[in-house]
């Protein structure tokens, strides 16, 4: 390989590059993200267009992009899958997109140590099918697996996902990383130096190789559903599942309306308002005392088996969960919380409360990420061709946010559309990212009005979002907040 | 609603936000795979289709060519937490850009150009379309049964043919064709979005001269006017494509009994599978080789066959079918339909490249499939690569198993 800076000195023009390109559909293709809203609806993104798109195969390309990038002071986006529902990976003043996908090769894989040493843009589905054929498996992957990939994952934060409650957050299972930096210097870092790359949306730098834990093939999967009347109970259930010694994969509580969003419907003669799911991996015996000793736990909860049949649904859908509630749903709109499980009581009801009042539908579900915090996950299902319907989802979710601060919780993702909370309920978090970008990215070309400057003010947007659930009250007192998708039937039979 | 639609390019936006852009779509779909952008698989393709829409962008080369890049495999749909009929909104999309005299790409107005003028889309003479039929095989005209040869098996792989006569006579069956009277069943027109269109004959000069209108709903209905005429109730394909779209292309053309076509159809893996079901088929010899079965997309994810080809290999004595990585709704296209080979033949090559690797992988000897494309196009990959791999459709095993060889 040639020396990379002497290759950045001779570009002038990204066009030189036969992996990079100016043209309108790459630039929309790549400036576009999961958020399934109108054009109208991005005048705050500003400059949503980026200017380039580049396809990098090498930390020499990724340097050479960077460089180049940093001389000529133009805002550079670290794009992964692109299936992060906050505009992490969203231009705002245009730039060059560094689409990482193209970087995704398997460097080493080492079976008695048990680790494997890959590209980052590598998506973690296919990583997983590929350690399959050796009998290995990953510890730890996002719900997002289907789209998303590593350094995708890890540039949200890594901390909710399959396998969490029982190895950990990406963070605890990654060895090393390579990364480039926004001065174009290729490094391996480790320990307490990778953590600036987490939940850092790319501010630090762009990761283009791991180094991370991996595991053999367990011997069996299983688990259980149970349905609960009362959310208290349930809530007791999970946690009580979540202090166990034998740790669950995947432990998740939902409630009716998620459940009919995304399965269509529950297994005839249930009638419960809120589900546990519970799944345990590992070798036979293992499993076995798990399942037994959880459902055990669940039906002292008070909780009812919903069936094998249901279970298995569920646990096939556990990577297409958030996307499923699409199904009927124009405009999904939803806010992602980190918060202990203990908390989650008053916040579900202060939901279903402003849901009722906007005439709005709202459903969540909650992912055990360690053993006390969970990712507590809010829709606002609706179609944002009927506004105020639109705006009342967006005003519940916006005055959940508050909620959720009161009750000792934060937001899960922060990304674009969040760092005017991060920067207001978060001084302190805020204050730490910029000092991450003023040390390893003085020009603030990385990722720009992410995590260190909002594009908007809380004051503006608080105002905007109050104002509209007020009408959208008075809307519903003089009868005219049409519902606009239909609420399950038995939510409607209370 | 007014904000969705454009002078230029108007589309339904309902089907717009169908898609959440999750991209769950995107690893296992071949164009991506071979162009490695977000512009080249269907969430990407949605995306920058709203991007136009509602921008009110005007339509250039590049989104025609990122419309064009889809083989329709309908992996997509099946990879899809919600299934978006993400194959209908392209297919309605080409034909908008059609429409709009934007599409097709590149010189896939060809195809259309010679349905017009000779009902095949390979410019062949009409007349010559049953030229294939040898004098040891036997058709009738009053028969109840009728073969739908289709355009490759009668101009370009007669072969295919040949074998599906040979094997319906083997059952005592003598069907109809329809020969001279058989039109283009319109697969490759509906999948590149040419349903209606003027055609005109350019000469060197570049002045065009009319020749007339295209128009997909009437070469079908021609060839069902036909098809009733000669009283056939049942018909068999050879073509995975054509089975597709008499199948479930057709009856939105057929106005008569609300669509519902007159008479059955059935591919010959089902008429097979259903003779070694009813015990009248019995291996006269056995295949002693390691085989991989390749699902056609227009007969696995499109119609749902996926068994009756592997009832059929099993059933041959000595035979070991192995499946590939990734088979019957996972089947990874080979790149050949929809107009992928046609407007970008060296990517469908590579596309084929990669199905060919999988089977290569399972240690298998022959690669069995059901559809002509797929096989031509794992021929141009094989001759590509330079392996050595027999490529072989069902009833190319059948005649040769069953010793039906005709002269020559």
């Amino acid at each position: 390989m040639e020396n990379p800076t002497q290759l950045v000195e001779e570009i002038q023009d990204l066009s030189e590059l036969p992996w990079a390109s100016s043209s309108m559909v790459e630039r929309l293709s790549a400036s576009g993200d999961t958020t399934g809203i109108p054009y109208y609806h991005f005048r705050w993104k500003k400059k949503w267009l980026a200017d380039y798109v580049t396809w990098p195969t090498s930390n020499e390309q990724v340097a050479m992009v960077l460089k180049y990038a940093s001389r000529q002071n133009i805002p550079v986006i670290p794009r992964g899958g692109g299936s992060c529902y906050y505009g992490s990976a969203s231009p705002t003043r245009g730039g060059i997109i560094i689409d990482t996908k193209r970087m995704d090769k398997i460097v080493e894989v080492n079976k008695e140590e048990k680790w494997i040493r890959v590209q980052a843009g590598a998506v973690w589905e296919i990583l997983g099918r590929e350690l399959a054929k050796q009998g290995l498996a990953l510890t730890v992957s996002p719900q997002s697996a289907t789209a998303s990939t590593l350094a995708g994952w890890l540039a949200i934060g890594g901390k909710v996902g399959i396998g969490t409650p029982k190895f950990g957050s990406m963070l605890d299972n990654v060895y090393e990383m390579t990364v480039v930096r926004p001065s174009g210097q290729v490094e391996n870092v480790s320990g307490d130096e990778m953590k600036i790359f987490f939940g850092t949306s790319g501010i630090a730098g762009v990761v283009t190789e791991i180094k991370m834990k991996i595991r053999d093939l367990p011997e069996v999967v299983d688990g259980a559903m149970f349905g609960f009347d009362e959310l208290d109970n349930a809530i007791t259930a999970v946690r009580r599942l979540a202090q166990r010694d034998i740790r669950p994969v995947y432990l998740r509580l939902t409630d009716l309306e998620y459940e009919w969003r995304v399965q269509g419907g529950l297994p005839y003669g249930v009638t419960s308002r809120f589900f546990v799911m519970v799944t345990y991996d590992g070798d036979a015996s293992d499993v076995a005392d798990g399942v037994r000793s959880a459902r055990g736990i669940l039906e002292v909860s008070g909780g009812r088996d919903v069936g094998r049949d249901y279970y298995e649904l569920n646990w096939r859908d556990r990577f297409i969960a958030e996307m499923k509630i699409k199904l009927e749903v124009p405009t999904l709109s939803m806010q992602n919380f980190w918060i202990p499980v203990e908390n989650i009581d008053p916040l579900v009801r202060r939901m279903y409360k402003i849901a009722n009042s906007y005439r709005i539908n709202s459903c969540f579900y909650l992912v055990m990420g360690e053993r006390t915090m969970t990712r507590f996950c809010i829709f606002a299902p609706s179609d944002h061709r009927h506004w105020m319907h639109f705006m009342a989802g967006k005003s519940m979710l916006h005055r959940m946010v508050k909620w959720v601060y009161k009750y000792g919780g934060e937001l899960y993702t922060l990304g674009l559309q969040n760092t005017v909370y991060l920067k207001k309920f978060q001084p302190k978090d805020y204050e730490y990212f910029q000092e991450i970008r003023s040390r390893w990215d003085e020009k603030g070309i990385m990722n720009p009005d992410k995590l260190t400057h909002s594009n908007i003010t809380y004051s503006r947007m608080n105002m905007m979002f109050t104002m509209n659930g007020h009408l959208r009250r008075l809307q519903a007192l003089l009868g005219r907040a049409k519902r606009i998708l239909e609420t399950p039937v038995s939510l409607r039979e209370g | 609603m007014r904000r969705f639609f454009t002078k230029e390019f108007d589309f339904d936006p309902d089907k717009i936000v169908l898609c959440s852009n999750c991209s769950t779509c995107r690893w296992t779909c071949t164009s991506y795979e071979e162009f490695g952008s977000e512009a080249y698989f269907a969430g990407g393709r949605l995306r920058l289709l709203r991007s136009y829409v509602e921008r009110n962008l005007p339509v250039d080369d590049d989104f025609v060519r990122a419309v064009y890049a889809c083989s329709t495999c309908e992996q997509c749909v099946e990879r899809c937490p919600i299934k978006v009929p993400y194959v209908d909104i392209v297919e309605d999309i080409r034909h908008k850009l059609v429409e709009s005299g934007k599409g097709p790409y590149g010189r896939l107005h060809l195809m259309g150009d010679m349905v017009l003028k000779r009902h095949n889309p390979y410019g062949e003479k009409p007349e010559e379309r049953a030229d294939w039929v040898k004098s040891d095989t036997r058709v009738s005209n009053d028969s109840e049964w009728g073969y739908f040869v289709g355009c490759t098996a009668s101009f370009k792989r007669k072969e295919i043919g040949d074998a599906t006569l040979r094997m319906l006579n083997y059952f005592g069956i003598e069907p109809q064709i329809l020969g001279e009277e058989e039109f283009c069943c319109c697969s490759p027109l509906i999948r590149t979005g040419q349903i209606e269109r003027d055609v005109y004959d350019e000469a060197e000069d570049g002045t065009k001269t009319y020749v007339g209108r295209l128009n997909v709903g009437e070469k079908i209905n021609h060839n069902m006017e036909k098809i009733i005429e000669r009283g056939i109730k049942h018909i068999i394909f050879s073509c995975s494509g054509c089975f597709r779209t008499v199948t479930l292309d057709w009856p939105n053309y057929y106005r008569a009994r609300g669509g519902i076509l007159p008479f059955t159809t059935q591919h010959l893996s089902q008429f097979l599978a259903l003779k070694i079901k009813q015990g009248e088929l019995e291996w006269k010899s056995s295949y002693p080789e390691r085989v991989t079965y390749h699902d056609p997309c227009h007969l696995g994810r499109h119609v749902g066959i996926f068994d009756a080809p592997r009832v059929v290999l099993e059933s041959i004595p000595g035979i070991e079918f192995i499946e590939m990585d990734r088979a019957r709704e996972d089947a990874k296209c080979c790149g050949a339909g929809g107009g992928f080979k046609a407007g970008f033949g060296d990517n469908a090559i590579n596309t084929a490249e990669r199905r060919l690797e999988m089977a290569i992988d399972t240690g298998a000897s022959t690669l069995v499939s059901s559809c002509v494309f797929c096989k031509l196009n794992f021929m141009d990959a094989i001759k590509k690569r330079g392996v050595e791999m027999k490529v072989l459709n069902l009833e190319d095993l059948f005649i040769d198993l069953m010793g039906l060889q005709g002269p020559g």
